[in-house]
């Protein structure tokens, strides 16, 4: 202590350098900087079951888009129907799956039904989420369309989808766009009224009365305010109705209704197989668990996804 | 809220009446009409006779309504009687064939010739409006004592009478009616039947030929079933007859045994079968079905509420999201294997039959459960947040213990939303049920849709979408009256948004 150098040395106006203020670096908070997506990113892949889940997905979904281009499977390929060796064999190590009642691979078979069955259900949630959110956010904020297209919803509302479809799908006929149009047609309602109601509670919050009193349009109010907000609602949405038309799809063709007969799909390989349940039963289950497992890794892996991009999961 | 209810009854009913008309004319117009006949077997039978073939086509078109029919003989009775002057023959002469030409002109006809014959016969397509205005108002049928006109039986008396009537105890009997018992009592389900309302949803074709529609859904089925009656001559006989369903039997086509036996003009029967109809099945498996899934879903969120986050929740979430994703088709067949290996009941309905009682227990059983995924997490949900809420917060502090609050305080609050439930559980069931029907061969009306289509059954198809349909659109309107009724804190009638809290 006593060495130290008591004696202050004289501050002089020269030892300062004056600095002109910075109005953007005085606006900076001395937090990390966030970002949406980088956050989303960050809380999808904390968790382990997640990744397991989503490369259970991404495998799947590789396999049913680049194997069938290989195997070039045709469901109505009968070339080996006399060759009694190839017919019901059992998996082994040449055919994963085994073989069926033509002599074809059913591993062949499974993954040419399943790119059929998952692209259907793809675009018809595509064009349904899209549709729907763009009508419900123009719904939820119009008064007069409100009155319209609620009348228009109850009507439809009432009626078990499944039985929409069914009917659609007979009057268009077999095909695999007009399968699309009738799950499509009456199916965005759902998701509008959906997206309805939640625009709805977001568009009386004191923040969007606030930013109303400030002069904001109610085209930005929707889409800068608003839909930001529902993006996690939107994609529980999503992978809600993924699994559902893969349902309906493979209800439809189980019954010989929605796809023409030369289309391989999980359903209708489902169909074909369900006189062997007993008899041989890899045919009839293998076709049923891939199906369980598409429709349940696209569903949580949705969920997770729609959990990851609320941003309440961000703190 | 009376015309709150009024206006509700309204908007229920013109929406079934959309969705029926949108259904006819979609199915009417898109679908080619020759695609009837792609599994009529009488095509087959018919294809070396052209005339019988484009005869039986024509009059196959009549009865679904496509168009208007006449052969050669009715077309010559139809111009005789149009005008009285002329003669008309089947000949293939210059004048027969004028007056054809002139008279089908006149009505709008188009004429044509068969091909080997070369007789002719005329058609007239209906427009789909025309179709449409005959579907409605053919759809109700009122039966009153003035519709019957026999011409050889011009004494016949006009009355309704309540009395005690020896075959079916007290009843509404009617006479110079279509049928003989109006309003009547029995054991069987509803207890109280009528027969002056009847529907007619048209004619089925080609399956279940000729046959009303509304006898194909509605009427039993299975083998006839026959039991002792006494009857009015005071013999007592062993029958098969349904002596509810006594209709008038025009004295040309009297049957003398019959007319003994019952001592009146009504005895035209219909048979009693051992199995129900098509709606009955349907009815019957939909309501075990609803109540299985709610005394599973209600236990089940209850506890897993109770125990939040706790392994059961846990375990009970994974499971229940894992059946929400797995699509029905593989969901039943899994439980229906299931069943089939562990309790040994059977895996088609058909094989036992609907008397035996275990034929019902598995498509029932996997259509309650079904629907059992999407309640508990909507149940769990709705008693998680009411466990936050104030009353609860004093009970707790007033001392009471957690099943006294369960019991007591939020499961009376959780009975709203049990209540508003129900609809959106039987339009579940509906949906649930072309499946299951499907896959268990159970004979009701969900298998029957799946089935008509693939049979072109046009006037099947649309029949069964009015009644699902309605079905469904009353359940709504029934679920939120008993909403109201359970809560009187809600009102209807200043809100629309009770339905926006789904």
């Amino acid at each position: 202590m006593a060495e130290k150098d008591t004696t202050q040395p004289e501050i002089l106006d020269s030892d300062f350098t004056p600095v002109e203020i910075d109005k953007l670096e005085t606006e900076k908070l001395d937090t990390e900087k966030y970002s949406y997506w980088g956050s989303v990113g960050r809380a999808f892949f904390s968790s382990k079951v997640t990744i397991f889940l989503l490369l259970l997905m991404l495998a799947i979904l590789l396999m049913s888009f680049i194997q069938p281009s290989f195997s070039g499977y045709s469901l109505n390929n009968v070339a080996k129907i006399n060759d009694f060796g190839a017919r019901y064999n059992w998996p082994n190590a040449k055919n994963w799956f085994g073989t069926d009642d033509n002599g074809q691979s059913l591993f062949d078979a499974i993954w040419a039904g399943a790119k059929i069955s998952i692209s259907i259900s793809v675009i018809a949630t595509l064009i349904t989420t899209v549709i729907g959110v763009a009508v419900g956010a123009v719904w939820g904020t119009s008064k007069g369309l409100d009155r319209i297209m609620l009348e228009v919803y109850n009507v439809i509302s009432n009626v078990p989808q499944l039985l929409i479809i069914m009917v659609l799908s007979y009057s268009f006929g077999a095909g695999f766009w007009n399968l699309i149009f009738a799950m499509t047609v009456t199916g965005w309602l759902g998701t509008a009224y959906f997206i309805r109601v939640q625009v709805m509670i977001m568009r009386d919050r004191e923040y969007n009365i606030a930013s109303k009193t400030l002069g904001t349009g109610l085209g930005r109010m929707v889409l800068r305010n608003i839909m930001p907000y529902l993006t996690s609602v939107i994609v529980t949405n999503v992978s809600l109705s993924l699994p559902s038309y893969i349902s309906y799809e493979v209800f439809l063709s189980f019954l010989g209704v929605g796809l023409s007969a030369s289309t391989p799909s999980l359903g209708r390989l489902i169909s074909k197989y369900s006189p062997y349940m007993t008899s041989y039963p890899y045919l009839f289950w293998l076709p049923v668990l891939v199906l369980a497992l598409i429709a349940v890794s696209l569903y949580l892996v949705g969920q997770r996804l729609a959990d990851a991009s609320d941003p309440r999961t961000h703190l | 809220m009376k015309k709150y209810l009024f206006f509700r009854v309204l908007r229920s009913i013109v929406s079934i009446f959309l969705v029926t008309t949108l259904t006819f004319i979609l199915i009417y117009t898109m679908i080619p009409r020759r695609d009837v006949f792609k599994q009529d077997p009488m095509i087959q039978k018919l294809s070396s006779k052209p005339d019988s073939l484009t005869d039986y086509k024509n009059n196959a078109y009549e009865k679904m309504n496509y168009i208007d029919y006449m052969d050669t003989r009715s077309l010559i009775k139809k111009i005789e009687a149009d005008n009285s002057k002329i003669t008309v023959t089947a000949a293939h002469t210059a004048s027969n064939k004028a007056a054809f030409e002139k008279w089908t002109k006149a009505n709008g006809y188009t004429l044509h010739r068969f091909k080997i014959s070369k007789d002719y016969y005329a058609t007239r397509d209906l427009p789909i409006w025309e179709r449409l205005s005959r579907f409605y108002g053919n759809m109700i049928k009122i039966d009153t004592p003035w519709a019957i006109h026999d011409p050889k039986n011009p004494n016949l008396p006009r009355y309704l009478k309540i009395k005690h009537d020896p075959l079916v105890g007290w009843a509404v009997v009617g006479s110079g009616t279509k049928y003989r018992y109006q309003l009547y009592f029995n054991s069987q389900f509803p207890f109280i039947h009528e027969n002056f309302l009847k529907f007619n949803l048209g004619t089925s074709y080609p399956s279940y030929a000729g046959e009303e529609v509304t006898e194909v859904i509605g009427g039993g089925q299975g083998p006839a079933d026959s039991i002792t009656k006494t009857f009015p001559n005071g013999r007592k006989i062993i029958t098969s007859d349904d002596v509810y369903t006594r209709a008038y039997q025009p004295r040309k086509h009297r049957n003398e045994m019959d007319y003994e036996q019952y001592k009146d003009d009504y005895t035209n029967t219909e048979q009693i079968n051992r199995d129900p109809s098509m709606i009955g099945t349907s009815v019957r498996a939909g309501l075990i079905g609803l109540i299985i899934s709610y005394a599973i879903a209600i236990p089940v969120a209850i506890y897993m509420a109770r125990k939040k986050g706790k392994w059961f929740d846990r375990a009970g979430t994974f499971v229940v999201t894992v059946l929400i994703a797995v699509p029905s088709l593989a969901f039943i067949y899994v439980f229906r294997y299931l069943g089939a290996t562990l309790f040994g009941l059977p895996d088609s309905f058909p094989t036992l039959g609907a008397e035996n009682w275990r034929s019902w227990v598995l498509p029932a059983v996997v259509l309650g459960l079904l629907s059992v995924s999407g309640l508990v997490i909507w149940f769990r949900r709705f008693m998680i947040d009411q466990q936050k809420s104030d009353y609860v917060k004093f009970a707790k502090a007033k001392g009471l213990n957690e099943s006294e609050i369960y019991t007591k305080h939020i499961f009376k609050n959780a009975s709203i939303p049990i209540v508003q439930g129900i609809p959106g559980s039987i339009i579940g069931l509906i949906g649930g049920a072309t499946m299951t029907e499907e896959i268990f061969a159970t004979p009701g009306m969900g298998k029957m849709l799946p089935d008509s289509i693939q049979a072109h059954n046009n006037a099947v198809v649309i029949a069964l979408v009015f009644i699902f349909t309605t079905i469904a659109v009353l359940s709504v309107l029934l679920g939120d009256i008993a909403m109201v009724l359970v809560d009187p804190r809600i009102k209807l009638s200043s809100s629309d948004t009770s339905k926006g809290e789904e």
